[in-house]
């Protein structure tokens, strides 16, 4: 059996991707997770992305080394790698939610994954879910500094 | 499978139920076992009795019965088990007949939450972190017991990342009035939410502990203050008044 696990990862635009570079982005994603059985959601605000891939371990080791050389975006930063028994997103090559526009968030399923309380206590929910909420709550929001190298030495 | 080498009916020991409760919901969304002899003996109490591979044994038994126990009280809520000390490392056999028993009764392993306590883990932390991989791909919780009782904990949470820790009694005790405490306490639920990992305060027994940790915003608590474990009962919880 091949086991299951999800990456969790927030990164930084390296440049401002407009709605047709996101798009653009999304559809490559989503034909090479499903080619490869990943599935996950990414989530935008303001150039800071959070990622949840789910996957066979090899597979999401190969997406996310990929993900990782792209020069669209920078400072990847590892927040979780674990083992799963199950997958959160299962319908999702790669649900995408700008919480720039919070309407969006209206997004089929995805306010399950936000709200508080509803079937579930908090105790219930696994690492995915409580840590979408983190991220839409203001944690993980990754910052470009341009200006470092004008320190003079 | 594992054979139950006694009979219920003559075996020494047996288990005490205490709910884990969410004070914002105010509903029971775990109970621990914990073992305990016939003549209402501690597990301590019992393990000085038993050689190393009876210890093992006893182990094993131990979360089978803990299971069986608390399916037939109509458990609807998570089961926190434990392991003796010692008995982690063995290997990750130790845990088939846990997952076995609970297939068995009906409990899906989601709601089993494994307690290894933070004192148990100073050793081999490569092997404990391979096989607490394999209980994570079962879907079994992970709960780091005592957390803040020996030095180990916060170097654990940056190599691995349990579902759950459960703050230490001496972390607890008297917080309201414990500066230094409460500080580290605060760290740690910043910590631990950007983490995913729930806090479950443990051990509170009185309600300048309870209303300081209420104020910070913690939700999940375990303690005399709400009820003391019940022996092969599902005791009834006491929530705090001023919670309406
Ligand atoms: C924010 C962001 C998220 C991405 N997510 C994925 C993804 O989930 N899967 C994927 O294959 N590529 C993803 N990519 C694209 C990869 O970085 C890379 O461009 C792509 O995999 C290259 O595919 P190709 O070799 O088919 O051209 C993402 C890119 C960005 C900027």
């Amino acid at each position: 059996m091949a086991g299951l696990m999800h990456c969790i990862s927030a990164s930084v635009a390296a440049v401002p991707l407009n709605t047709a570079e996101m798009v653009e982005i999304l559809m490559v994603a989503r034909a090479n997770n499903k080619r490869r059985g990943i599935t996950g959601i990414l989530l935008h605000i303001d150039g800071s992305f959070f990622q949840i891939l789910e996957g066979a371990q090899e597979d999401v080791a190969a997406t996310y080394a990929k993900t990782a050389e792209d020069h669209l975006f920078t400072r990847v930063t590892d927040i979780i790698s674990e083992p799963i028994a199950k997958r959160a997103f299962s319908d999702w090559t790669m649900g995408f939610a700008d919480l720039t526009h919070a309407e969006q968030m209206a997004i089929g399923g995805l306010n399950d994954f936000f709200q508080e309380g509803t079937c579930c206590t908090r105790l219930r929910a696994g690492r995915s879910q409580k840590l979408l909420r983190a991220f839409a709550a203001g944690r993980w929001r990754t910052k470009l500094r341009r200006d470092l190298k004008k320190i003079a030495g | 499978m594992i054979v139950l080498k006694q009979p219920e009916s003559t075996r020494p020991f047996s288990f005490a139920f205490q709910p884990v409760i969410d004070v914002v919901d105010r509903k029971v969304v775990s109970y621990e076992a914990l073992v305990r002899g016939l003549g209402g003996e501690s597990a301590h109490q019992m393990l000085t009795r038993n050689s190393a591979e009876e210890l093992a044994q006893f182990d094993r038994e131990c979360r089978v019965v803990a299971i069986q126990t608390a399916a037939r009280l109509g458990l609807k809520s998570h089961l926190n088990l434990n392991f003796l000390p010692t008995t982690i490392y063995s290997s990750s056999e130790v845990i088939l007949s846990t997952v076995q028993a609970a297939e068995k009764n009906e409990i899906p392993l989601d709601s089993i939450v494994l307690e290894i306590s933070e004192v148990e883990l100073i050793g081999d932390q490569t092997g404990f972190a391979l096989l607490i991989n394999e209980y994570k791909s079962l879907g079994i919780n992970i709960s780091i017991d005592d957390f803040g009782k020996g030095y180990s904990g916060l170097s654990l949470l940056a190599d691995f990342q349990p579902d759950q820790i459960k703050l230490d009694m001496n972390l607890v005790r008297r917080i309201e009035a414990r500066g230094a405490r409460q500080a580290i306490v605060r760290a740690l639920a910043v910590a631990c939410g950007d983490l995913g990992v729930d806090i479950v305060v443990e051990g509170v027994e009185t309600i300048d502990e309870y209303m300081w940790f209420r104020d910070e915003g913690f939700r999940w608590f375990q303690g005399y203050l709400f009820a003391r474990p019940a022996f092969e009962e599902f005791p009834e919880v006491h929530y705090p008044e001023f919670e309406a």
